[in-house]
């Protein structure tokens, strides 16, 4: 058994014609001790499906169908006791901008002890002091700044205590969004070297989030890409980035937006025009407007998400007609 | 003079009073002593980690703040003795371009009106009429099409990438010869970020502008710039030509931050050297190499004396005329330069 299965989830948020959907029917499994990345521009759905998972949702969105299976239990079907049974104990969240969500006047000890003593009963009050010096350790602040300030921290330090404050109930599952995006390109690199570190040592699992898929290539072990609320491809970071490449026209573009110094020096490729207003119905492709290998039926069949083998799957009809074509 | 450039900062230095209980009486040297010189047409980028003093060098040369000490010549003059009248003569020729595409426009503007604002500042244009038609080929040449039916809207009204392309059309309006862009894209999606870039590429080439790029994003400006200078706690490091500083960096910064920039490839253990803690305050600067505290090299050479005392400066290596580095021991040509 998968430690997380996402089968058909659709999760909507209300608009003036009634509702949309932000998550149109998404698929995703991540296994124990798995470091999975999720990609995709800004308003592709990428919040929206991480903060489901612990339906951490904003009051006002809806899971409309699907569900979620969490270590075998349906977080979708959890009352609220059983919700707060799973919070922080089994999965926690780094959310997206959190970096100055810290108290400023509360020692950073004292916040990252807080989820401890509130969530796990039955940890004394010792035992969750020790543990929160050693998670400091662990996330590279010496411990004796536990009675430090967040004022005194910067950026990169911050997160690391926000890091420290996810790992303290020991949860199975760790959700980070846009952990590194604010900082820079140094701290970057040693934060995803330590969420990596931690993710290996604790044997947890993660999902990352970031819209930059050289990030994902060079941490995870399997990276998902979304486009309009839906998996535009997904497989083993070795296959994407590696042996395979990457196979759906969106995931093409999107590497092609940034430079890649192991490359040829040539412009980055902008992609045309902007992911669809989601409010509409859904024909097609939803990428067919913007896509340069589009065939006529892209604009009216939805392309199913389709194994092309290897753990590899592309939501795309171009990429089935070419395999069929293999076969 | 020999040689002829756009723009020439000499021996530039900024400091800042700090106050506060922490900074009570202490002074940041946030630009400790940098030189820099762009030739006409040329794009130089200038890298480095947030806090070395990028922005602080982009206000000085925009006279939005006084320098400490230093020359900053644009054509051959000295823009720093220069007051009222006479600077804005000169403020012509060298514009600049913000980071954040939502605070550098006034909302309550249309966009024709944000655009043709410098053309009435500097008194261009027989009459309104021609200095809307200026404003509207400004707004096409930046991407913005069609140009009269984006002037006629508020900038609110436009998203981030648009944004950024009227805060550009303001920018060449004056056909200035220097624009000083302090990380254009970095607030934008990466999709439209390709758009911004080649309109100031063929603003390059049709004009022959001249841009300080300043970014933290070390493959974007191997992408966009002809030479990068980096820059770490007020100084340069190293200075070279794009390709030469990706494909050969010396300084022991260099090398980490080149192998850090990440590259969508499933690479398993490539040899990343990622440095331990943070650039230090520009209120305690180290002693010696101010980087001698996080060098790899330093380390690996058992602490040489050197390194703790006397400062390096930016030489040319042995290597090659155009590739200047700060560091004793990172020109293995050179030997040890005792
Ligand atoms: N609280 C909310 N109420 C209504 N709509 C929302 C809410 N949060 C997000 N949306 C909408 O749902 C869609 C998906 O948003 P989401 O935040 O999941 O995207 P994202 O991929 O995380 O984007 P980003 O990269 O900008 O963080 C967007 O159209 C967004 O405007
Ligand atoms: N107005 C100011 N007052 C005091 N310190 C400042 C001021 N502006 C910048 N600094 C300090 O100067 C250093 C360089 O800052 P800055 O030029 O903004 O660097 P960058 O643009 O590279 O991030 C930083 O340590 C910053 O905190
Ligand atoms: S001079 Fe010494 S401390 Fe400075 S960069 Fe070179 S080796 Fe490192
Ligand atoms: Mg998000
Ligand atoms: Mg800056």
């Amino acid at each position: 058994m998968s430690l997380l299965e996402i089968r058909d989830l659709h999760v909507s948020y209300p608009n003036r014609k009634g509702e949309f959907f932000a998550v149109d029917g998404v698929d995703l499994t991540i296994e124990q001790g798995e470091f999975v990345g999720l990609a995709g521009e800004s308003g592709c759905g990428k919040t929206t499906l991480a903060l489901s998972i612990p339906q951490l949702l904003p009051e006002h969105s809806r899971i409309a169908a699907g569900s979620i299976s969490f270590n075998g239990v349906d977080t979708t079907a959890l009352n609220e006791e059983g919700l707060r049974a799973i919070r922080w104990k089994e999965i926690s969240v780094i959310f997206q901008g959190a970096l100055n969500a810290l108290n400023p006047v509360q020692t950073i000890g004292s916040q990252i002890q807080e989820p401890i003593r509130i969530h796990d009963e039955s940890v004394s009050k010792k035992e969750a002091q020790d543990r929160t010096l050693e998670l400091l350790e662990a996330v590279g602040i010496p411990s004796h700044r536990a009675s430090d300030f967040p004022h005194q921290f910067s950026g990169g330090m911050r997160q690391r205590v926000m890091i420290a404050m996810a790992l303290s109930c020991m949860p199975k599952l760790v959700i980070a969004d846009e952990p590194i995006t604010a900082l820079d390109v140094m701290t970057q690199a040693q934060i995803l070297d330590l969420l990596r570190s931690l993710c290996d040592k604790y044997k947890l699992s993660m999902l990352l989030i970031s819209h930059d898929l050289s990030v994902l290539a060079q941490t995870c072990d399997r990276v998902a890409v979304m486009y309009a609320g839906k998996v535009a491809e997904q497989g083993p970071t070795s296959r994407v980035f590696g042996s395979v490449g990457a196979q759906h026209p969106y995931t093409q573009r999107l590497l092609r937006a940034y430079p890649n110094i192991r490359h040829e020096r040539k412009f980055i490729d902008g992609i045309p025009g902007y992911p669809p207003d989601l409010s509409t119905l859904q024909v097609g492709c939803r990428f067919a407007d913007r896509c340069d290998v589009a065939l006529s039926r892209c604009a009216t069949e939805v392309p199913d998400l389709i194994d092309i083998g290897g753990n590899q799957s592309v939501a795309c009809h171009l990429v089935s007609e070419n395999q069929v074509g293999v076969q | 003079m020999s040689e002829k450039f756009s723009l020439s900062i000499e021996d530039l230095h900024v400091s800042y009073q700090l106050s506060g209980s922490a900074g009570k009486n202490k002074i940041a040297r946030a630009v400790d002593g940098v030189s820099l010189q762009l030739h006409p047409g040329e794009t130089l980028a200038l890298v480095g980690e947030s806090g070395s003093g990028k922005t602080s060098i982009a206000n000085a040369v925009m006279r939005l703040l006084e320098p400490t000490s230093g020359k900053i010549l644009l054509d051959g003059v000295d823009l720093v003795p220069l007051q009222g009248s006479e600077l804005r003569a000169m403020r012509r020729n060298f514009q600049m371009i913000f980071q954040d595409p939502f605070e550098s426009l006034d909302p309550r503007q249309r966009v024709i009106e944000t655009v043709m604002e410098p053309l009435e500042i500097h008194g261009i244009g027989e009459n309104q009429e021609q200095r809307r038609d200026l404003a509207l080929a400004a707004l096409a040449q930046a991407g913005l099409r069609p140009a009269a039916d984006i002037g006629d809207r508020f900038t609110h009204q436009l998203s981030g990438g648009q944004r950024q392309r009227v805060a550009i059309a303001s920018a060449i309006i004056l056909k200035p010869s220097l624009i000083i862009a302090d990380e254009p894209v970095s607030m934008l999606d990466v999709s439209l970020r390709a758009g911004i870039l080649r309109v100031m590429a063929d603003l390059r080439d049709q004009l022959g502008v001249s841009y300080l790029f300043i970014t933290h994003d070390l493959s974007l400006a191997w992408m966009f710039a002809d030479r990068i200078a980096v820059i770490y706690l007020g100084r340069i490091v190293e200075e070279a030509s794009a390709v030469d500083l990706i494909e050969n960096p010396m300084h022991p910064y260099t090398k980490a931050l080149v192998s850090v920039i990440p590259v969508p490839e499933a690479i398993e253990g490539a040899s990343r050297t990622i440095l331990s803690g943070e650039i230090p305050s520009p209120s305690s600067i180290p002693s010696g190499c101010r980087f001698h505290p996080r060098c790899p090299l330093f380390r690996e050479l058992g602490e040489p004396e050197k390194c703790l005392n006397e400062d390096p400066l930016l030489q040319i290596s042995a290597k090659s005329e155009s590739h200047l580095v700060a560091c004793f021991f990172s020109d293995p040509s050179k030997g040890d330069t005792q």
